[in-house]
């Protein structure tokens, strides 16, 4: 080997770090006193659980902690179960356990990428899930049998009805099917 | 049907031939939480002429269609506090009980709040084991808005919502919006549509 080429060498190996590393900008953000953006992209964020209405009047003496957004939706359906007989007028029924369950199994098969949906509850006893969206609304209502019905309508009034449908069938495609147009403008802007 | 030959012959007319009245009808129903629901099995001009006659004994008139109808929110379970808006479900009353409102013409704004206040107060003392009522707020919108409110039905589309004059012995100024198509669909569009409506009018008190 050339002098000049083992010269080289050396004075690589002993270069400083390499460029191809990845600089840490949240470090360098904080110490100049910004507050770093998230690199995450995904919908299912962190987030402080800020209760909601439902939450503070369902479980008042709770103390605020940080939970996964889908987790926080988890536990307001769950709290539903707490309504007696009556809780939304005399011929209102008490939430049906098993509707609430097949709520959560849903919930647990929904596919990141899509944004969450909010929970809601007739006064028969139906829990729901709902979504408002920048292309239109859609929700869903699950039966004490456990099956559902979805409903979507656009801005423009375009609707689309579902029922007799069961989670279990469900495939992402399923999902995006039904909700992808409609969230298109928030999942590109996530 | 031609009813000519019975008025010939002086007979009666049968009774399950007999078209109800709309104050008849909601007199059989007083007590009925799924009244609207029967209302839905009457044929739809039925319905719509309904909305033009005396639903009540303590009916001040007929609601017509410039009225302005208010309706106040009371229950927490149906509101997001998040985005400060209803959900659906806040009106599922339209699609059996009749969902409540009071006819701007025969209460103010400061007379309903007082009321509010006192269901409030009232639903606390009596169900403090159940969840709890606040005032959450009220919108006011025109009655020919929530009868605008169309559903499809392929080919075309159909009536969803009335509105019906059923004043209470204590509250000339009540009205019921009921929920007129059975369809499920129907129901699902009829409420999301409602619930546009006052989300657009929302105010707190």
């Amino acid at each position: 080997m050339e002098p000049l080429t083992t010269l080289a060498l050396v004075a690589a190996f002993l270069a400083p770090v390499p460029l191809t590393r990845r600089p840490d900008w949240a470090s360098e953000a904080r110490a100049a006193g910004e507050r770093p953006i998230t690199e995450s992209t995904d919908t299912n964020k962190i987030v402080s659980a800020t209760p909601v209405i439902t939450d503070s009047i369902l479980m008042p003496n709770s103390s605020p902690v940080y939970l996964d957004r889908r987790e926080l939706l988890a536990q307001e359906l769950r709290a539903y179960e707490m309504l007696q007989a009556g809780w939304d007028g005399e011929a209102s029924i008490k939430p049906s356990a098993e509707s609430i369950a097949a709520a959560l199994t849903f919930l647990e098969r929904f596919p990141g990428g899509l944004p969450l949906p909010s929970p809601m509850m007739s006064s028969v006893g139906e829990a729901g899930l709902y979504w408002d969206m920048q292309g239109g609304y859609a929700d869903i209502s699950f039966a004490a049998d456990q099956s559902f019905s979805f409903f979507s309508r656009t801005h423009t009034g375009v609707e689309v009805f579902q029922d007799a449908l069961r989670t279990e069938q469900l495939d992402r495609d399923w999902f995006f099917h039904v909700l992808g147009e409609m969230a298109s403008p928030q999942i590109q802007a996530a | 049907m031609y009813w000519g030959k019975w008025r010939h012959r002086k007979f009666k007319r049968p009774e399950k031939f007999r078209r109800m009245g709309c104050r008849e009808f909601f007199d059989a129903n007083a007590g009925n939480n799924d009244r609207c629901k029967a209302l839905q099995q009457q044929p739809v001009e039925v319905q719509i002429a309904w909305e033009l006659e005396n639903a009540s004994a303590h009916s001040p008139s007929p609601v017509l269609d410039e009225e302005n109808l208010i309706r106040y929110w009371l229950n927490p379970v149906h509101y997001d506090s998040q985005t400060g808006t209803l959900k659906v479900t806040a009106f599922d009353d339209a699609s059996n009980k009749g969902l409540s409102v009071n006819r701007g013409a025969h209460v103010t704004l400061e007379e309903l709040k007082g009321i509010a206040q006192a269901r409030v107060d009232e639903w606390i003392a009596h169900n403090a084991e159940k969840a709890p009522r606040q005032l959450i707020g009220y919108s006011v919108f025109a009655a020919a808005e929530a009868r605008a409110v169309h559903v499809p039905i392929p080919p075309d589309s159909r009536r969803a919502l009335a509105v019906y004059d059923t004043a209470k012995p204590d509250d000339a100024s009540h009205a019921d919006v009921c929920q007129i198509a059975s369809n499920a669909q129907g129901g699902r569009s009829a409420r999301l549509q409602m619930r546009n409506l006052v989300n657009e009018r929302l105010q707190r008190f």
